[in-house]
């Protein structure tokens, strides 16, 4: 046989075609009773409804966890999960909590350096110093 | 090629009508009567409905919905699906079309290892997923690349449609799974019926295949028949008539892989069902041919110099001549010559290598890749001519392969 | 090193006399022996001299010092004032004594003698009884003692017995306009009798244009007619009740039976409020208006003393027809549940959503189980091992 094929997995790239939200989770937990969850009951009871109708593809969870603070947590296709404690948070800042975690993609924080990442090859080739004119000395 | 024909109409009439049970125990029967399938759409029932007298026999008395009744249940109940925060939530990840109802999607999730009734689990609507995705790739390939070596093609075809893709895709949907099947499951979790742990998937090679002469195991399979026996993977599959394998897959469970592919290719085909052949080429369209595949990667040449020849001489071109381009330190410890290979006037490739054997077959690779790899602009694929108000056909170049040695 | 020394110190194996290998830290501490401290201090429970006096002896260097015995107090103020009080008491009791005969000295003599054959007292016959026989609470109850309330005792809860309250004070109202009779006379009768309940129970109320309540009242019939006239006019007048059920129970026979007898169980108890009847027939009351401030009174006067719930001012203000006065003590009765769960069980923007759950209770590791389809093999396991029934 001439030529043998080489069995391979095409690789993701999320947002070419289409793109999945990588938040796929948010559990908010709340205590009826602790003054630090008040702003997280009126979030729950005034902007929910309006943050779970824009993001349809996160399932959205709301279950009480008494004595203990509010916090959000948000589950990520990777894997990992991420908590944000919002005790005596407003609601807009609550808001805007939620939508870091709706946003983040659940890896690690890390710096980038490049501007660019890319699994394509460059267009412009390598510097190959065979190639082109030769320089003499 | 490994394009097969689709009889799509007389399949998806299969995934609809209800299909009496064969089998099973009484207790099990009993609550399979009072389990009604919502994906059934009710002209067909009644059409159906004088062929099967387990229909005609249960009035529809109401559904118990007491716990215990769920714990029966060998999959999660349709009336679930409306529930399940988790199936809804895929369901708009996935930007399915709002005809596809969460009932089926809920369907889709259930493989038969979980379920073993082919009125709730997704087998019937995986096989047509499945055809659906061989089809949209195999002409994908074979209009964009025309010059593929079968062996290639059926790696690709692996690729972007073999289980591995799939199982994949599936994590990448964040499609979470369940530890153990059953009616208090919930419905947007993946069910099927794990293989237990230590167990060889791979321990006895796929016996059973239309091939003749199967027992033979020193015979060559050609690549001819590897076509004609073989499915579109290049791997050796059961014959179509051979019940044995699902019977064994019932009693000792599937692999996730097996089952995460099986969920994706029943979502292929519940969109064809449900949403139409549009909807369901643009699914194929944004989730699989997507994603990223270097085809020169899946090459593996054995002697690419002596290939080249055979195809110059195939194609009538003057015999292929290696040349020295550049080279430096040749008596040094670090050799690198570059070596051009031309046929007359015509640089064919070239290669960088240590030595110039090296040099010279990395040439004769990059020639055939080059040969191989060529891709028509503007591609149509046979299955635009099924739109409304397309343009006339107009026949595709498709060469003929790899080089015969 | 150091913290092992000072185990190593504290070794109690010597103390117990076992050689045990390894000794808690805790148990150790518990079997030291107890500091010095704790031991004075169970000594100075035991001791007779306080420890004030074991100063004074201390700072003096002698067994008796000199000064006061206690010299942190001695008699507090009031102990001083309670004894300077005493003598002058008894001399304002011998002066009063002076003016008396000297009988009283001859008493006080035979006392004297009487307290040298003084003999305690070992049981309590024969002793003279010392207190007040005829306190008011022995006393037997007095005709202003009663006290009856304006309103019913129980409060009114259900909906319907609501709105039966509101149509029987709208019709009484109606009545007394009828009548011209003064409004808030209705309320001297507390509870009707059952027949001219049922009588009222059976009028209808249809407001007219101009929201009079003088021809609202629809009868059942003239023989109800009749009756009702002649007892709100004797209401009106003077309070008659016994002439009152005399005649309802003539008009009763004439009332015809109608179907909406069978609805009403037939309890004699007095307890049931409105004789059992459980909603009012029509609905024609509620638009009736609260435009006039005197009927506005009056009626809510009747309702809050039959339905038993007050009404605040300013909402009462803000009522302005009889089915707004019984929605708001029916939505006062149903406050807004305080936990969120229920909140948003019940609201409306989340229950549409189908990516929203919320759960009323904490989840657990078991729902999870359960919901991954995990709790049943773990019951299953456990329930074979014999761990769980």
């Amino acid at each position: 046989m001439p030529v043998q094929g080489i069995r391979a997995v095409t690789n993701a790239r999320n947002g070419v075609g289409a793109f999945i939200l990588q938040c796929k989770r948010l559990d908010f937990h709340y205590c009826d009773w602790a003054g630090s969850s008040r702003g997280m009951v009126a979030f729950l009871k005034n902007t929910l409804p309006s943050f779970a109708k824009a993001n349809p593809q996160i399932e959205i969870r709301v279950s009480p966890r008494p004595h203990k603070h509010p916090v959000i947590k948000g589950h990520y296709i990777n894997g990992r999960e991420k908590a944000v404690c919002v005790r005596n948070l407003e609601p807009e800042q609550i808001f805007q909590k939620a939508n870091l975690l709706k946003e983040a993609s659940g890896e690690k924080l890390k710096r980038t350096k490049k501007p660019i990442t890319s699994i394509n090859e460059s267009v412009r080739g390598i510097w190959s110093p065979y190639h082109g004119d030769v320089k003499t000395v | 090629m490994t394009m097969k024909r689709l009889q799509l109409q007389r399949w998806s009439s299969s995934v609809l009508s209800p299909r009496a049970r064969t089998g099973g125990r009484l207790q099990q029967h009993l609550y399979y009567n009072l389990r009604r399938q919502s994906t059934i759409s009710p002209a067909l029932q009644a059409e159906n409905e004088p062929l099967f007298e387990e229909q005609s026999l249960d009035t529809p008395t109401h559904v118990p919905q007491s716990s215990h009744f769920k714990y029966l249940l060998p999959s999660p109940p349709v009336e679930a699906a409306r529930e399940s925060a988790k199936l809804a939530a895929l369901h708009a990840r996935l930007y399915l079309p709002s005809r596809l109802p969460l009932e089926t999607l809920a369907r889709s999730l259930v493989d038969a290892s979980a379920d073993s009734n082919p009125n709730f689990n997704n087998e019937a609507l995986a096989s047509l997923g499945h055809d659906l995705l061989s089809h949209y790739t195999s002409e994908h390939l074979v209009c964009t690349y025309p010059r593929l070596p079968l062996t290639v093609i059926f790696a690709a075809t692996y690729a972007y449609v073999g289980p591995k893709t799939l199982s994949a895709m599936a994590k990448e949907w964040g499609v979470e799974m369940a530890a153990v099947p059953g009616g208090e499951v919930d419905p947007g979790l993946l069910q099927f019926k794990r293989v237990l742990p230590g167990t060889d998937v791979n321990a006895e090679p796929v016996t059973g295949t239309e091939r003749p002469n199967e027992h033979r195991k020193s015979w060559r399979k050609s690549m001819s028949s590897r076509v004609v026996y073989d499915n579109e993977f290049g791997d050796p599959v059961r014959a179509s008539g051979d019940s044995a394998a699902p019977e064994s897959q019932n009693t000792q469970g599937v692999t996730a892989e097996h089952a995460s592919a099986t969920f994706v290719r029943a979502v292929m085909g519940a969109i064809y069902l449900h949403a139409g052949r549009p909807a369901a080429k643009r699914f194929f369209e944004q989730h699989f041919l997507s994603r990223h595949l270097n085809m020169s990667d899946l090459f593996n040449f054995s002697q690419p110099a002596r290939d080249l020849s055979r195809l110059c001489a195939r194609e009538n071109f003057e015999p292929p001549v290696a040349k020295i381009i550049s080279e430096t330190g040749r008596k040094s410890r670090h050799p690198v010559f570059v070596v051009g290979i031309f046929s007359g006037q015509d640089k064919l490739g070239e290669g960088a290598g240590a030595s110039l054997l090296e040099a010279r077959s990395r040439a004769a690779v990059a020639a055939l890749k080059g040969w191989y790899l060529y891709s028509p602009l503007n591609v149509r694929v046979p299955s635009a001519m099924e739109e409304e108000g397309a343009a006339p056909w107009k026949p595709v170049h498709v060469d003929l392969g790899e080089v015969i040695v | 090193m150091r913290p092992s020394l000072r185990l190593l110190n504290l070794e109690v194996s010597s103390l117990q006399g076992s050689r045990t290998l390894y000794v808690c830290s805790v148990c150790r501490q518990e079997a030291r022996p107890r500091p010095l401290v704790a031991r004075q201090f169970l000594r100075n429970a035991s001791n007779a001299t306080p420890i004030t006096e074991r100063v004074r002896r201390k700072i003096w260097g002698t067994d008796n010092p000199p000064g006061l015995k206690d010299p942190y107090g001695g008699e507090g103020v009031l102990e001083r004032k309670f004894k300077k009080d005493q003598p002058a008491r008894q001399g304002e009791e011998s002066e009063n004594l002076d003016q008396a005969t000297e009988e009283a000295q001859a008493e006080s003599e035979a006392d004297l003698a009487a307290a040298e054959a003084y003999e305690p007292a070992t049981s309590w016959e024969g002793l003279p009884r010392v207190g007040h026989l005829g306190r008011w609470s022995d006393l037997p109850p007095s005709e202003t003692d009663g006290y009856e309330s304006f309103m019913l005792k129980k409060k009114v809860t259900k909906k319907g017995q609501l709105s039966l309250a509101a149509h029987q004070a709208a019709v009484e109202i109606s009545l007394m306009h009828t009548l011209n009779m003064p409004l808030t006379k209705v309320c001297d009768v507390v509870e009707h009798d059952k027949s001219v309940f049922k009588m009222l129970w059976k009028c209808k109320i249809q407001p007219g244009a101009n929201g009079q309540w003088s021809q609202a009242v629809v009868y059942p019939s003239k023989e109800a007619e009749k009756a009702l006239v002649y007892i709100f006019e004797q209401i009106g007048g003077h309070p008659e009740p016994a002439l009152a059920e005399e005649t309802a129970e003539g008009a009763e026979e004439a009332v015809e039976e109608s179907k909406w007898e069978d609805l009403v169980s037939e309890v004699n108890d007095k307890n049931i409020p409105f004789f059992g009847y459980a909603d009012v027939r029509d609905k024609g009351f509620l638009s009736l208006p609260l435009d006039d401030p005197a009927t506005k009174f009056a009626f809510l006067k009747r309702f809050s003393q039959l339905s038993g719930h007050y009404l605040p001012d300013p909402v009462i203000h803000s009522l302005a027809t009889v089915g707004q006065a019984v929605e708001y003590v029916h939505s006062a009765l149903n406050p807004k549940p305080k936990k969120l769960a229920d909140y948003l069980a019940n609201s409306q923007g989340l229950n549409n959503l189908p990516n929203v759950k919320v759960f009323a209770k904490k989840q657990m590791p078991m729902d999870r189980d359960e919901e991954l389809g995990r709790k049943k093999v773990i019951e299953a396991e456990l329930r074979s091992r014999g761990l769980i029934e």
